[in-house]
């Protein structure tokens, strides 16, 4: 039985994202269809499905296996049109495995470097655990959630009965990780520390390989140097307690460490590609994810997504000298500033 | 009006200072990250990579520390505005610009000594995470402390949710593994900047070294805790029995003691685990 419910929870963190990758990736560019981009689409699917199901349930103060079954649900429909729109994909990542044979033999190294330090860092957050005082307020919730079957309305400290939380009720992170509990039937302190720390580092990794892949897309030997400074980086960033990186490496699995590590990279490699001339669709539906992924993870996005899209739309729609593109781009964030105002109304 | 609004102004200035200084901790990281920056505005030719590393990052930085939208970030959340500087790649911009200048060299060797400097500028700055931070050998899959779990497992009832105090080195972890047990305050009351008060926690950890079993008792009752938990490490003042309580189990060294009124009821419902009947007597 143990053996199933691991089988479940270990196929909810590694195929099943990567097989949602599969739609957006369709559509994307040549450059842009590998494993790794797919496992980042895929992630960001599941959550900006998750951001949208979930909400409205949570707010209308409806049960929690109510949520469970229609985002299944939707989950399981999504992921058979994945499986079906994605089956000539497979012909790319093959080739994607074809050019390991080519590199040269020290960027082959280079490669074995940044992968054990990535392992040692993933190792490291199953075997080592981290005191964190938010996780009594995270994962207590998933307990809660899972327990209680509501969401956000049992008080995470004393376990009584409580009014609507929704302060936190737009970012149900842990309303995830009850998800992957309820369904694997494993205790969302360990889906928290033991899979999601170490799957999510892998995860991050994966969005600064995409960002390396388009940085030095004519520098192809130079890849494993970037990631290995940034490997390193990351595990050097304990500069202050409130760095990126000390969140990212510490907190992973929090909806703060989400944003820090994964959401701000991702929303950085799609603004990346979104400069260039010829925007693929599929890299609009991950920057339509991303956008709705930020307000999954943390409230702070109702703030920073809008303001870095309109930035980011002002001075893209400068250099394409389109205003069309520039208001294509801001309203990429229309999803995130509608639920900004249902924020502060319901606040 | 004006003075209002240049104090204001003045106030949010020096809370954004503040942040800046407290993210970079006396090291090198935001020099390093303008560096970085400046070298890339003077080598980086790709335009599309220039408008979104550079102008858009600089612009970035100018807008997050701009006092009126501070002031705005800070009407929302004074305490988590520093996450704003989350969206600056520093690390992107840094490394990126290590390897754009190990590509400036023909020599392999060069090109080497420039990745080991990088390195080690990196190593310099910054902490290790893993000893810098309060990481320890973790020994479950939960990650939380053994006793934890042993204390939690020991209040479960199979057929009834009790409420227990707990001592404070259990409440950040307990929630965390279960939610059949209530208690009457949790982690909240550990943090002293959010001002919780409860006479119950009072009379547990009001005196770092002992208990008095009579202030825990009449506590722990307006409380309607069938349970109470002390730590061994501490004294007891009078005892627990004399306050109408029976040691249920000594877990880990925390002492479980059971009210007898409770106790009563719950049998008399049918609500009581065969092992706590037999401790009760």
């Amino acid at each position: 039985m143990e053996i199933v419910r691991w089988g479940v929870l270990l196929a909810l963190v590694l195929p099943v994202p990567f097989f949602l990758g599969f739609i957006p990736v369709k559509h994307m560019n040549r450059l842009q269809k590998t494993p790794a981009m797919t496992y980042v689409c895929g992630w960001f699917v599941s959550f900006f499905l998750f951001e949208l199901t979930a909400v409205p349930f949570i707010l209308l103060e409806q049960r929690f296996t109510v949520l469970v079954w229609v985002y299944t649900c939707i989950i399981a429909v999504v992921l058979v049109v994945s499986l079906w729109q994605g089956r000539q994909l497979w012909r790319f990542y093959t080739e994607e495995l074809k050019g390991i044979r080519e590199m040269p033999g020290h960027v082959k190294l280079g490669w074995i470097v940044f992968f054990l330090i990535v392992l040692f860092q993933m190792a490291y957050a199953v075997l080592y655990e981290y005191y964190d005082g938010d996780d009594s307020y995270y994962i207590a919730t998933a307990v809660l959630t899972d327990r209680f079957d509501t969401m956000y309305l049992r008080d995470t400290y004393t376990g009584y009965i409580y009014p609507l939380d929704a302060r936190h009720a737009f970012s149900p992170t842990p309303i995830y990780q009850a998800w992957m509990s309820r369904l694997s039937g494993i205790a969302p302190a360990i889906v928290a520390h033991s899979v999601l720390g170490p799957v999510w580092l892998m995860f991050m990794y994966c969005i600064y390989g995409q960002i390396c892949s388009r940085l030095l897309w004519n520098r192809k030997n130079y890849k494993p140097v970037f990631m290995i400074l940034i490997a390193v980086w990351f595990m050097y960033g304990n500069i202050s307690l409130y760095t990126t990186e000390t969140f990212a490496m510490t907190r992973t699995w929090q909806g703060k460490g989400l944003m820090a590590g994964m959401v701000i990279p991702a929303l950085f490699l799609c603004l990346i590609y979104l400069a260039q001339e010829s925007v693929s669709q599929g890299m609009w539906m991950l920057f339509v994810c991303v956008c709705m992924a930020a307000v999954f993870a943390t409230s702070i996005s109702f703030m920073v997504i809008p303001t870095i899209t309109g930035i980011a739309s002002v001075m893209l729609g400068i250099k394409k000298k389109s205003v069309k593109f520039a208001a294509e781009l801001f309203l990429c964030c229309a999803p995130c500033l509608l639920l900004a105002v249902c924020f502060i109304i319901v606040k | 009006m004006w003075n209002d609004l240049i104090s204001g102004m003045k106030t949010v200035t020096e809370a954004v200072i503040e942040d800046v200084r407290l993210y970079n901790n006396k090291s090198f990281l935001l020099p390093l990250f303008l560096i970085a920056l400046l070298f890339l505005w003077v080598t980086e030719k790709d335009r599309k990579l220039r408008v979104v590393l550079l102008y858009l990052v600089a612009a970035l930085g100018v807008i997050f520390l701009c006092p009126l939208y501070a002031w705005v970030g800070m009407k929302i959340d004074a305490e988590v505005y520093y996450r704003v500087l989350w969206s600056l790649p520093v690390g992107i911009l840094v490394c990126y610009s290590a390897v754009k200048l190990m590509t400036h060299f023909k020599a392999f060797v060069s090109k080497v000594l420039v990745f080991l400097l990088a390195l080690l500028v990196i190593v310099i700055n910054g902490d290790l995470v893993y000893t810098n931070t309060f990481h320890i050998k973790s020994v479950n899959a939960y990650h939380i402390p053994q006793q934890v779990i042993d204390v939690a497992d020991a209040l479960k009832l199979d057929n009834y949710k009790p409420i227990a105090v707990l001592p404070a080195d259990l409440l950040s972890f307990f929630r965390q593994y279960t939610a059949d047990v209530f208690t009457p305050y949790g982690r909240n009351m550990l943090e002293p900047a959010w001002t919780f008060q409860n006479d119950l926690y009072d009379a547990m950890e009001g005196d770092r070294t002992m208990y008095d079993a009579a202030e825990v008792a009449r506590c722990a009752r307006n409380h309607q805790c069938a349970f109470v938990v002390l730590s061994s490490a501490k004294h007891i003042n009078g005892s627990m029995e004399e306050q109408g309580y029976f040691l249920f189990r000594f877990v880990q060294g925390y002492f479980i003691y059971m009210d007898y009124n409770y106790y009563w009821v719950f049998k008399e419902q049918g609500l009581l685990d065969a092992d706590v009947i037999e401790a009760g007597g």
